[in-house]
């Protein structure tokens, strides 16, 4: 099931994105998308803390923070992820700032075709999945080779799903810091 | 003329009826001052008349010495026959830059003793240089002025022009981003609507198969149902919903179209991807006539009447835009059948290149609006308004101009002219 994130300010975009994805034909995405939507991309980073998404679509001009600004600090936090901006804004500077910054997947515009960006979707989970199989095979001789042990990889795995899960912070006194990116909202 | 007597020499008190008093005040003069016989011999002359006598006179493209041009028979014919005569002189020459005199006027009258008998002529030169100059500059200055007021006027209209599209381009871009988020959901919830729409009718027309057989109102539950079908018309609504939706999706695509256009107005189409290079009109001209092929074919005939162009420095791409435009508006300007004629010739510098239809023309009192922003005669959904301003900024920024001409019934003829190079740092 991919997780797909849908940031744009424009809660009207949000639905209609939905809903065009929920009408989609079976089989047009590998397995029924779960989509999460955010109005605000600085709840969407709070959110990006606690779970991995396979995909994000943003929007390129918003009040608290610009799409290629939003991307760049999400990819901090999951390097993986597809990135897409789907914008009615688009000037060189920051069609450039897309991808040299946020090194985004494709740039759609607004208004979008559904099938183009059913298209594009698709085409961006299934890069994402051959760069997470790519990784894991990669990870699986490292085993085998023994450079990588059964511990670090299982603790990898559990990383891709949950970020930051297994990064204990501590408090200066040396106990747990269990309020993880709570200060962020 | 008598032979030359020295300044302030006279012949003859009794002659000219001069004083000794006068003749001083006539030497001190800062004017040519002569005094002749009735016939032109000259009894008296200042010293200033003697200098003047040393340049060179000339009158109404006539050059020549005093002699030739003031004392000439024919002058002193008229004067003897008129009694006075005034003119203004050229001086040039020896002595001319010294005396900074290049302008006289010259007054010439009949001398006449008490009895009205005319005894001699006085020539009086007054030196009016200064005046003269002044006036010169004066009128030079006029001629400027005339034409820098032209060139304002002209300067002016060109700049509430571009200002127009200026305003109306960053106006359009802001707009366009505004107009592209509900266009965005609107489009897609039409589409998504579609989708519905389908599901609802079959899920409906399987209901209706299931209370087909009941029709006839034998079952008392169905009726209801039957009732409120009858009121709001079913049957219909069921056939123009999916018309309706169509309809709807057209409407937002054209506006779509209208928003893109705008937004390249505003760019000036994709000015910032594209580069200054040297290219061949004539091939931009046969690709703009290949894409409009398809709509002129049957209606028009395309004469071409290509000179030998250079290759001159453009943006292709966008040129080509205009040529299309221009050519689209030939092409619906004809109705029944036309020719459109493309002809390109070299000019001083720069090419030219003119599309002529006869086709409906262009009124007058549309002529001065046709560069403006959204100013369409077109049927609805044919022009945006934006063809003829789009091109227009275009040929402005390839520092080129464009003329129009036209008459109504007889046909429209477009001019754009274009210099072979940009300005330096220009682009």
């Amino acid at each position: 099931m991919p997780r797909l994130m849908l940031v744009d300010d424009e809660a009207h975009i949000l639905s209609s994105l939905r809903r065009a994805l929920n009408t989609m034909p079976e089989g047009t995405f590998a397995g029924p998308l779960v989509v999460e939507s955010f109005v605000s991309p600085v709840q969407a980073l709070a959110r990006a803390r606690e779970l991995a998404f396979d995909l994000v679509i943003s929007d390129y001009r918003m009040p608290e923070m610009d799409g290629v600004t939003f991307l760049e600090s999400l990819r901090e936090i999951q390097p993986n992820i597809g990135r897409l901006i789907l914008s009615g804004y688009a000037d060189l500077k920051a069609l450039i700032a897309a991808i040299n910054r946020a090194q985004i997947f494709r740039f759609i515009a607004k208004p979008w075709d559904d099938h183009d960006l059913a298209l594009t979707i698709h085409q961006a989970l299934e890069q994402r999945a051959l760069v997470m199989e790519n990784a894991r095979l990669a990870d699986l001789v490292r085993v085998q080779q023994g450079t990588l042990s059964r511990n670090e990889l299982a603790m990898k795995r559990i990383e891709e799903q949950f970020p930051g899960i297994t990064q204990v912070k501590r408090q200066p006194d040396g106990s747990i810091d269990l309020d993880l990116g709570d200060e962020e909202l | 003329m008598a032979p030359m007597s020295e300044p302030g020499d006279y012949a003859s008190e009794s002659q000219s009826g001069i004083g000794d008093l006068q003749l001083a005040t006539l030497a001190v003069l800062n004017d040519g001052v002569w005094i002749s016989e009735i016939d032109g011999t000259v009894v008296y002359r200042n010293a200033v008349a003697a200098a003047m006598e040393r340049m060179y006179w000339s009158t109404a493209g006539h050059v020549g010495t005093l002699e030739d041009v003031v004392f000439n028979a024919e002058l002193l014919e008229k004067l003897r026959a008129r009694g006075r005569w005034s003119a203004e002189f050229h001086l040039s020459g020896e002595g001319a830059e010294n005396a900074k005199i290049n302008c006289v006027a010259m007054e010439m009258e009949l001398l006449t003793d008490g009895a009205g008998e005319a005894t001699g002529i006085a020539f009086h030169a007054r030196d009016v240089s200064r005046e003269w100059l002044r006036e010169q500059t004066l009128q030079d200055r006029n001629v400027e002025l005339e034409q820098a007021y032209t060139h304002l006027k002209a300067a002016q209209y060109q700049l509430l022009q571009s200002e127009k599209m200026a305003s109306i381009g960053q106006l359009a871009a802001g707009v366009a981003h505004e107009i592209n988020n509900p266009i965005g959901y609107v489009h897609s919830n039409l589409g998504t609507l579609q989708i519905y729409m389908r599901g609802l009718i079959r899920l409906l027309d399987s209901y209706d198969q299931l209370a087909c057989p009941a029709t006839d109102g034998s079952c008392l539950a169905l009726a209801p149902i039957l009732e409120i079908k009858r009121e709001i018309d079913y049957a219909f609504m069921r056939e123009d919903l999916p018309q309706l939706l169509a309809e709807s999706r057209e409407g937002i695509e054209r506006v779509t179209k209208i928003v893109t256009d705008l937004r390249d107005f505003s760019h000036g189409g994709q000015s910032e991807s594209e580069d200054w290079t040297v290219a061949d009109i004539h091939r931009g001209l046969d690709s703009a006539l290949n894409i409009v092929w398809n709509e002129l074919k049957y209606k028009v005939e395309v004469r071409k009447e290509y000179g030998v162009l250079p290759l001159i420095e453009c943006l292709p791409a966008q040129l080509n835009q205009v040529f299309l435009n221009l050519l689209i508006n030939a092409g619906q300007a004809i109705q029944e059948h036309g020719v459109i004629t493309i002809t390109t010739w070299c000019g001083d510098g720069e090419i030219c290149i003119a599309f002529a239809d006869d086709g409906i023309g262009i009124a007058p009192d549309h002529l001065k609006r046709i560069y403006d922003p959204f100013f369409t005669t077109k049927p609805v959904g044919k022009g945006t308004g934006l063809g003829l301003a789009l091109s227009y900024g275009i040929v402005k920024k390839h520092h080129g101009s464009i003329e129009v001409s036209s008459e109504l019934g007889k046909g429209t003829r477009f001019c754009i002219h274009l210099p072979n190079s940009q300005p330096a740092h220009a682009q």
